[in-house]
């Protein structure tokens, strides 16, 4: 029995499940960039258009201190990877370059995983530059954390997690 | 010799007997001493004397008689010599024995030869005189005892013509029958037959054509061998050959689906590219783009569902 046709392109199926390189880790992060900062400018008008709604007439414009920013922007951009690399292993950004966060068996990783992963990943964002200096395309975060970013194209989910597989190493 | 001017009663042949007795005469008896052995219709004289009765006849007789103990002598030496080079050692005063046997056979062989052609001279002159005395010429005649003399002897070789012949053929299933028994025809067949060569002359072409491809077609069960198939993989590979997933995304694609499509091939390409910078950078030997990252679960094969 061979294995089912796949619906990936030809040209990318030589691509399917390997290790992404910098490029595209790249390209994927920023638009997680440009998504973070929609969700944040998102939020500061949620906020003020709660306050205005509150109180009318004594409406001023919310001007949040810069620290406050900073940390919000580090807990929103932490939620969200941790988030999105738990439930399907890839954020918006890796799901428009075709890219998949997995463990080390190949599955989704594990909610501490993904949240250790997320805070290495804010803290220390050049931490993926090491991607392009490794020979397996692994970042900071993925040599630490034994995890992978590899070329997905398929919508479907990967496989759960490996109990004890994908812990943190 | 004086048989032509003597008259003499014809003598009915077997011809049919003696014909079968002629073809299974060996080689070794074809000469002048044997042409009176089993005498035919052209063995016969122009004159009309079926039979030809003559002084050299005693000689052929005796010489026919001592072909046959010779025959006797050598096929009973033979096998003695074959069973005992197979049981023991050759015992040369056994050979020598019989060889012994067969020379002294050979010569009374020729002595009874000599005297019977003298006795048949003795009696042919002793004859001719009695036939030549007054009263006695025509009624007791040398040429009628010497037809029926002759008579007997056809009638006796007849017989025994086709006793042997009725000996041979019960011998021969029997003989050939213990000798295949003994023989590995197989092993002989492999070892000894060029099988290559008689292939090689067979006319392949000419036997496939005599082949009913559709009788044979008949017989062929076909549900038996669609059983047997993998459809299942029989369809995807088809499907990959014609590439139906293209097709499907050609016909229903979008344009952002292309887009995105061609930000990823992009991309991967970069990648590659980047990858290539650093190992010129750091001088590593070039490999195939990812070989050494893959990861399990995630190849192509897995692929199941349009990412787009």
């Amino acid at each position: 029995m061979s294995a089912p046709t796949s619906y990936i392109p030809k040209e990318a199926r030589p691509f399917q499940g390997r290790r992404a390189g910098l490029a595209s880790r790249t390209l994927a992060g920023a638009l997680d960039g440009l998504v973070l900062i929609a969700v944040l400018a998102g939020s500061y008008g949620a906020w003020a258009v709660t306050v205005f709604l509150w109180n009318p007439s004594g409406f001023r414009v919310p001007t949040p201190s810069r620290l406050l920013v900073l940390v919000a922007g580090y807990v929103v951009a932490i939620a969200y990877l941790t988030l999105c690399w738990q439930i399907s292993g890839r954020t918006y950004g890796d799901q428009v370059i075709g890219l998949r966060v997995v463990g080390r068996s190949g599955g989704t990783l594990r909610l501490a995983t993904a949240l250790v992963r997320a805070v290495i990943c804010v803290l220390v964002p050049l931490g993926l530059l090491w991607t392009a200096v490794s020979r397996q395309n692994r970042s900071l975060a993925d040599l630490l954390l034994r995890t992978s970013v590899v070329y997905d194209w398929r919508t479907a989910p990967p496989p759960a997690h490996v109990a004890g597989a994908d812990d943190a190493a | 010799m004086s048989s032509s001017n003597v008259p003499m009663e014809p003598v009915p042949l077997d011809s049919t007997a003696g014909g079968a007795l002629a073809s299974h005469r060996p080689p070794d008896q074809d000469g002048p001493e044997t042409s009176g052995v089993m005498p035919g219709p052209a063995e016969s004289p122009p004159d009309g004397n079926a039979y030809p009765v003559e002084d050299e006849r005693s000689e052929t007789d005796a010489a026919i008689l001592w072909r046959v103990v010779r025959l006797v002598l050598e096929a009973a030496a033979g096998s003695a010599s074959a069973v005992d080079r197979a049981l023991t050692r050759v015992q040369p005063t056994r050979r020598i024995a019989v060889d012994v046997m067969i020379g002294g056979g050979a010569v009374a062989g020729d002595v009874i030869g000599r005297v019977a052609g003298r006795l048949a001279d003795a009696g042919r002159s002793i004859a001719g005189a009695v036939s030549r005395l007054p009263l006695v010429e025509g009624r007791l005649g040398r040429p009628r005892a010497l037809s029926l003399l002759a008579e007997r002897g056809h009638r006796e070789r007849v017989a025994a013509a086709a006793d042997l012949q009725r000996l041979v053929a019960a011998l021969v299933p029997a003989i050939a029958s213990a000798v295949l028994d003994r023989l590995d025809l197989t092993a002989l067949v492999r070892d000894r037959v060029a099988l290559d060569i008689l292939i090689a002359e067979v006319d392949l072409d000419a036997v496939a054509a005599r082949i009913d491809v559709d009788a044979v077609a008949r017989r062929v069960d076909l549900d038996a061998i669609v059983d047997r198939l993998d459809l299942v993989d029989l369809t995807n590979r088809a499907i990959d050959g014609i590439d139906l997933p293209e097709i499907i995304r050609e016909s229903t694609g979008s344009i952002s689906g292309d887009m995105v499509r061609g930000v990823r091939m992009h991309g991967i390409e970069a990648d590659q590219a980047v990858t290539g910078l650093v190992g010129r950078l750091f001088r590593r030997q070039p490999r195939e783009a990812g070989v050494d990252s893959a990861v399990a679960g995630h190849t192509a094969a897995a692929g199941q569902e349009a990412p787009l």
